[in-house]
């Protein structure tokens, strides 16, 4: 049995958490129950933070796991939970429509995929491994993406209240609806 | 005053009249109808003056509008002896109509809109005449068919006006686009100016052909001709030639005096004026002036030909109209700078006339129909009875007769070596136009000596008489009557006009003049007598069948009464093409098509519903379509 | 120090203005108190929505004035994430007015309940706020941010209407679809970002063009479907008619003309790159004239005034985006030039749908506002208010391109620009278009004027506000009809200049 290289080994890792990363993502979109569907995409999650473990950042990988794992998939857990009764009848999907839309899905990423087999892209990024520490990370946030770090709060708040807003509607209806029309 | 005052004046004041319509002046009708007539005063009055004062070398006045770096547009006006001439016929006629509409419209409770809009007319029209710059043409040009359009549609509550103002505008806007991209290739192509911008100015142009500077080649064809070409769909559209003529004889839904006025002597005479206006661009090239010559030969004939077997008197005067402007631009792709252009002021004012006239026999016949006039009026009405005689005679070139002498001028223009074929084209409609005039007269005049014959009372008549049987009124009638007297006393005298008219022009008065002992006059006086004794034969003569030769016929008298079919060919370019485009390009959805029922426009709504319910779908679908599109597009971009 | 603040100085002031709003949205008479009588509450909701009105009226005066003052800075912002320009300012310009008018038309808006009309104020502004940064933004991640700030205001919008029904399927449909094409506008982003080993926008630019490759026009077309759905060009715009239909009047005003001169802006900012792609040239070709084909075969068979306005939206599109696929400096400034006068036109429609819509009160059968607007509600309107058939007449009669409207002299320009690039058959295509477009504006206006008002129609009484915006408006639309000189040589410095920089 000959001798695995740690490279050998790293690129059959990859492998495993790309098929991991492709298996939760097709869980998450074909399975008929919401609950089912969080844990596809929760495996989809995990996959994806340990391809990015993998390509040298650490940070990245923990915040996507922390994130999305910890926050979004736990907070939609909930939001299921408490809201749709879990076991509704669901209807069958027609094959009529399933088929041509799997056709079409699969059509469009081989397109793409074969733009990219021709596309060269350089050899090595700018951003090698040491280049997305924290410290640096930090810096970048506070000098070059010091824009989009502070619009994002506008958008946070924009879609924080918007969501109140829309949430308000359907608790306390308007008052007296008819009388305030003048 | 001085020159630009007038034409500031002239094209103004109508226009005040509208802007004040719109801002609420239109509630007081009394108001609006005394603005109008005075400004159609003032404006008329203008055009004399310009005419009267233009000086020898002419006289142009502009002022730049709209600049950028690379071209410029100027508003103005371009004093010329052509420009002159037409600005007095419309003037003229415009206040003839606006004086013969106040008894007209005497009771119709929408008065106000209708002067309004007339009043916008005649400062678009009077814009075209005398613009400076082909850009302000196209601008007047296009608020020239937006008057048409609302003028037609008038009487709204009339499906069919709707409809034929719908066609109309449409019809007119497809040529127009050819107009369109003619100006911009033109545009593109004149030579730089100093300071480095290209601008449309009417004389820079001339003066380009004139120097040949506009040759070239474009899309492998020379330049003239592509432009040429472009710019005569315009004049097609706007003066009703084959194939953009059917929206003509629909537009007499329209009240009579705006048929008079815009679908007969000014408007649809505005395609002959441009190619006027541009003769030497046409000329330059031999393809352009010969594709116009055919399509007017034979757009003379074939609406010469509806218009001997149609019932309905205002049809058979639009049909006849449709074939008169051939004849002008005949004369003019000819290469007569005179002829044509005769033809279409002596033309302005017997046409006039005999729209005049039928107002006054539709009002009191309540009918449309021509064997239902001669029942019910006949010779009662002297007014009309004289301006019927006078129109006629000179529609069907009676010698001596203004439509007789422009004609000539036309005939002995094509008659010489190399346009033989048009030439006897030209005869034969000269034939039809003699038996047509003969048949109209004949059967409104002569009805008392022969049997009342089955009449058809067209639908559309019906109902502008239901509009004019509460209108009463001597002094209304009156109004109407004098119209009509004074425009036949100047229509009698109009003919010999013609050496006045090249004097203005700065051309030779040789070129107007008849050579009466010449086979061309005879040749002519045999069509008039061929085609007039055989409708005599046929209506005129005590004992007469009263019914056509060409009942013999009946495919051909079928085929002539619809019109040669024209409508149909549309319907069907509409319903297939049109629609069949929107099915091959929205396959998803399988629902059969809502057959459409008229004309161009209904058949591109049907094609819109199919595309409307390609909405009715889900998310889902609405996204597939979105990727379906995307990933065509890769294909297309990987493929290549 | 103060240079970079007068930089910036537009959407500071928005900025300012959606705080203040925001104050007034979540302030202290907002809560509900069940001690109070229904009936005061109601009027203290109403007094709170007309100050929000007010204070976003003269807030969005302040930023117009502010975004004119900020014209002529020039210069980077933010480690070069932001490039200020003469091109962006003067769309900020537009932007900023195109928000005062949409405020202004929104005074009391009838369509939305008192309690949220000062957040309507609000996002309407942060909408703005978005598209602004969206035009300066010289970095893909602004970029994106931005986008969504313009984005997500609006998802937020289209379901407050008036009434109980919060069963919004348009406005779910909405952001579902907006949130699909912007997954798949990052997607193209990212190998935008692989291929130029930056998210700095001119490095893109030269990596590209030092590089060209399919994988690029495929990477930009589709960060480039992420605008085409905000601008509703085929195939990007199926949410267009139902959102324009049911969301109130007022929203969807601003969607229909700020909206889109913001993402007319954005994808000129794309393209400003300076790319010269082929294949772009005819892919946008191509979406332009489905896009105008789709858009008017589709408006012809409305029967609703919005839907109809919708459509005709997508096939103006069309004609803009054509402009922008001839990849011409003359082509980019028309384009500019006919997005600002198809801002104007919009308001002029909407001014009508607005003052219309105060007098329907329409109700659906599940309890929420009818905000849909039938063509044949519009008959008589000549007779009943001659104010509004002038409004709806200059705005359809410039959608046709009718001279002298600036309509028409936005179509010259970007027909002559296109021609000049040997796209006579495109211009040709473009002009039948035109064609039958015009059928479907004269319906409506024949409704306008000819057809007589339904029984018991009474006369609309406009107040001093729609009309004072009817003559301000209208004029400009047929002073920049007559006079485009006053604003094109501006556009066309501003285009250049980013093309040569």
């Amino acid at each position: 049995m000959p001798e695995l290289s740690p490279e050998t080994l790293l690129n059959a890792a990859l492998g495993l958490l790309i098929v991991m990363t492709l298996a939760g993502a097709v869980l998450a979109v074909t399975l008929r129950k919401v609950f089912h569907n969080l844990l596809g995409f929760g495996l989809s999650v995990i996959g994806g933070a340990g391809v990015t473990l993998i390509l040298g950042s650490e940070f990245v990988a923990l915040m996507q796991l922390l994130i999305f794992l910890g926050g979004i998939a736990i907070a939609m857990v909930f939001a299921v939970m408490m809201s749709t009764p879990n076991e509704q009848a669901e209807e069958p999907r027609s094959a009529g429509a399933v088929i041509p839309a799997i056709l079409l899905g699969l059509g469009f990423t081989a397109l793409i995929c074969w733009a990219m087999l021709d596309g060269n892209f350089p050899q090595s990024s700018p951003y090698v491994a040491e280049a997305w520490s924290v410290k640096n990370i930090g810096l970048l946030l506070l000098t070059d993406y010091e824009l989009p770090f502070e619009a994002i709060s506008i958008l946070l708040l924009a879609a924080i209240i918007g969501s109140v807003l829309i949430a308000r509607r359907t608790r306390e209806p308007e008052p007296s609806e008819e009388a305030d029309r003048g | 005053m001085s020159l630009s005052q007038w034409g500031l004046l002239t094209i103004g004041a109508p226009l005040v009249t509208f802007v004040l319509f719109l801002l609420g002046v239109g509630r007081r009708p009394t108001l609006t109808v005394a603005l109008s007539l005075t400004t159609a005063a003032l404006a008329c009055a203008g055009t004399w003056a310009m005419a009267i004062t233009l000086p020898e070398a002419g006289y142009q006045a502009t002022t730049p509008w709209a600049a950028t770096a690379d071209f410029s547009i100027h508003l103005g006006i371009r004093l010329t002896g052509l420009s002159t001439a037409m600005g007095l016929v419309v003037g003229t006629i415009h206040l003839l109509v606006q004086l013969y509409s106040l008894g007209y419209m005497a009771t119709d409770p929408a008065q106000a809109r209708y002067f309004a809009v007339l009043s916008l007319f005649a400062s678009a029209m009077l814009s075209v005449v005398y613009a400076a710059d082909l850009i302000q043409t196209f601008i007047a040009w296009e608020l020239v068919g937006l008057s048409s359009y609302l003028l037609i549609g008038f009487w709204n509550f009339k499906p069919s006006a709707a409809q034929a103002a719908k066609k109309a505008f449409i019809m007119t806007r497809f040529g127009d686009l050819g107009l369109f991209l003619g100006l911009a290739l033109l545009m593109l192509n004149m030579p730089v100016e100093a300071g480095g911008a290209r601008n449309l100015l009417i004389a820079l142009i001339l003066e380009a052909v004139a120097n040949n500077d506009l040759a070239g080649n474009l899309f492998g064809y020379d330049q003239h001709t592509v432009i040429g070409l472009l710019l005569l769909c315009g004049i097609v559209g706007k003066s009703a030639q084959f194939p953009l003529h059917s929206w003509l004889p629909d537009a007499m839904e329209g009240p009579t005096p705006v048929s008079a006025l815009l679908h007969s002597a000014t408007m649809v005479a505005a395609g002959v004026y441009l190619f006027a206006l541009l003769q030497p661009l046409f000329l330059a090239s031999s393809i352009t002036s010969t594709v116009a010559l055919g399509i007017a030969s034979f757009t003379a004939v074939m609406a010469a030909g509806v218009a001997m077997v149609n019932p309905d008197m205002k049809r058979v005067l639009a049909w006849s109209s449709i074939s008169q402007l051939s004849f002008m631009l005949m004369g003019l792709a000819a290469g007569s700078e005179v002829a044509g252009f005769f033809h279409l002021v002596t033309h302005a004012g017997f046409k006039c006339l005999l729209f005049l006239s039928a107002g006054i026999f539709i009002h009191l016949a309540h009918s449309g129909d021509l064997t239902e006039i001669g029942r019910k009026v006949g010779s009662r009405s002297r007014a009309a009875s004289l301006g019927l005689l006078v129109g006629a005679a000179s529609l069907a070139g009676v010698p001596a007769m203004a439509g007789f002498m422009s004609k000539e001028v036309i005939l002995a223009q094509l008659h010489q070596p190399g346009y033989e074929g048009f030439y006897w084209l030209a005869l034969l409609g000269s034939a039809m136009t003699a038996y047509y005039a003969t048949r109209m007269a004949a059967v409104i005049l002569r009805s008392d000596s022969a049997a009342v014959s089955h009449h058809r009372d067209t639908e559309q008549t019906k109902q502008e008489v239901d509009h004019d049987s509460n209108h009463q009124g001597g002094l209304a009638d009156s109004i109407m009557a004098m119209t009509v007297v004074g425009l036949a006393l100047v229509t009698l005298g109009l003919g010999w006009l013609g050496p006045q008219l090249a004097g203005h022009l700065g051309l030779d008065a040789e070129l107007v003049a008849i050579d009466w002992d010449s086979m061309g006059v005879g040749l002519a006086v045999t069509a008039l007598l061929a085609g007039g004794g055989l409708a005599w034969y046929d209506y005129g003569r005590t004992g007469a069948y009263r019914e056509g030769f060409l009942s013999g016929l009946p495919a051909i008298e079928a085929m002539l009464k619809d019109g040669w079919h024209m409508d149909r060919c549309w319907r069907w370019v509409s319903d297939k093409i049109i629609a069949g485009l929107t099915l091959s390009a929205l396959f998803i959805d399988r629902r059969a098509i809502d057959r459409s029922i008229d004309g161009v426009a209904d058949g591109a709504r049907s094609g819109g519903v199919l595309a409307a319910s390609l909405q009715s779908g889900r998310l889902q679908w609405y996204l597939s379509l979105t990727l379906a599109v995307l990933a065509v597009a890769l294909i297309l971009l990987e493929w290549k | 120090m103060s240079g970079i603040y007068l930089r910036f100085l537009p959407e500071l002031g928005l900025l300012g203005l959606a705080l203040v709003l925001f104050f007034i949205a979540v302030g202290p008479g907002q809560e509900a108190d069940e001690r109070e009588p229904a009936d005061s509450r109601r009027k203290r909701l109403i007094r709170a929505a007309i100050a929000g009105d007010r204070v976003a009226l003269v807030g969005g005066g302040v930023v117009l004035i502010l975004a004119i003052l900020a014209v002529r800075q020039a210069g980077p912002l933010f480690f070069g994430a932001y490039r200020v320009a003469l091109f962006s300012q003067v769309i900020k310009i537009i932007l900023a007015a195109g928000l005062f008018f949409n405020i202004w038309l929104a005074q009391e808006a009838q369509s939305l309940a008192p309690r949220e009309r000062p957040e309507l104020m609000l996002f309407l502004s942060l909408s703005t706020l978005g598209m602004m940064m969206l035009v300066s933004a010289d970095e893909l991640i602004s970029f994106y941010v931005a986008l969504e700030i313009a984005a997500y205001s609006l998802y937020i919008l289209v379901p407050l209407t008036r009434g109980h029904g919060d069963h919004n399927e348009a406005a779910f449909k909405y952001f579902l679809y907006g949130a699909a094409t912007s997954a798949v506008a990052l997607f193209g982003m990212s190998i935008l970002f692989g291929l130029a080993g930056s998210s700095s926008i001119p490095q893109i630019a030269t990596a590209l063009s030092a590089n060209p490759s399919t994988l690029a026009v495929t990477a930009l077309l589709l960060t480039l479907g992420g605008v085409f759905f905000k601008l509703a060009v085929f195939p990007f715009h199926f949410w267009a008619p139902d959102v324009y239909q049911t969301t109130s009047h007022s929203v969807a005003a601003f969607i229909a003309g700020t909206s889109k001169v913001g993402a007319v802006a954005a994808l000129l900012r794309l393209l400003l790159m300076g790319l010269s792609l082929d294949q772009l040239y005819w892919l946008l070709g191509a979406l332009a004239l489905l896009s105008m084909s789709y858009g008017n075969l589709a408006a012809l068979a409305q029967r609703d005034f919005k839907r109809l306005l919708a459509y005709s939206g997508v096939a103006q599109g069309g004609y803009i985006l054509l402009g922008l696929a001839a990849l011409d400096s003359a082509a980019y400034a028309a384009a500019s030039y006919y997005a600002i006068a198809y801002l104007a036109l919009m308001l002029l429609c909407f001014l009508v749908v607005i003052e219309l819509g105060r007098t329907r009160h329409g109700v659906r059968a599940d309890g929420s506002t009818d905000n849909s607007l039938p063509i044949d509600a519009l008959g008589g309107l000549y007779s009943r208010s001659p104010w509004l058939a002038l409004a709806l007449m200059i705005g359809l009669l410039g959608l046709a391109g009718v001279p002298p409207t600036a309509g028409f002299s936005g179509k010259w320009f970007l027909f002559k620009a296109i021609l000049d690039q040997g796209g006579f058959w495109w211009v040709l295509i473009a002009g039948i278009n035109n064609t039958i477009a015009v059928y479907y504006y004269l319906v409506v206006l024949k409704a306008a004027y000819v057809t007589p008002a339904a029984d018991g129609a009474t006369a609309i009484e406009t107040s001093l506000w729609p009309r004072a915006l009817t003559l301000s408006v209208g004029l400009g639309v047929v002073v920049l009809g007559i006079a485009p000189q006053i604003i094109m040589p501006t556009l066309q410095a501003a285009v250049s200049a980013m093309i040569g920089s």
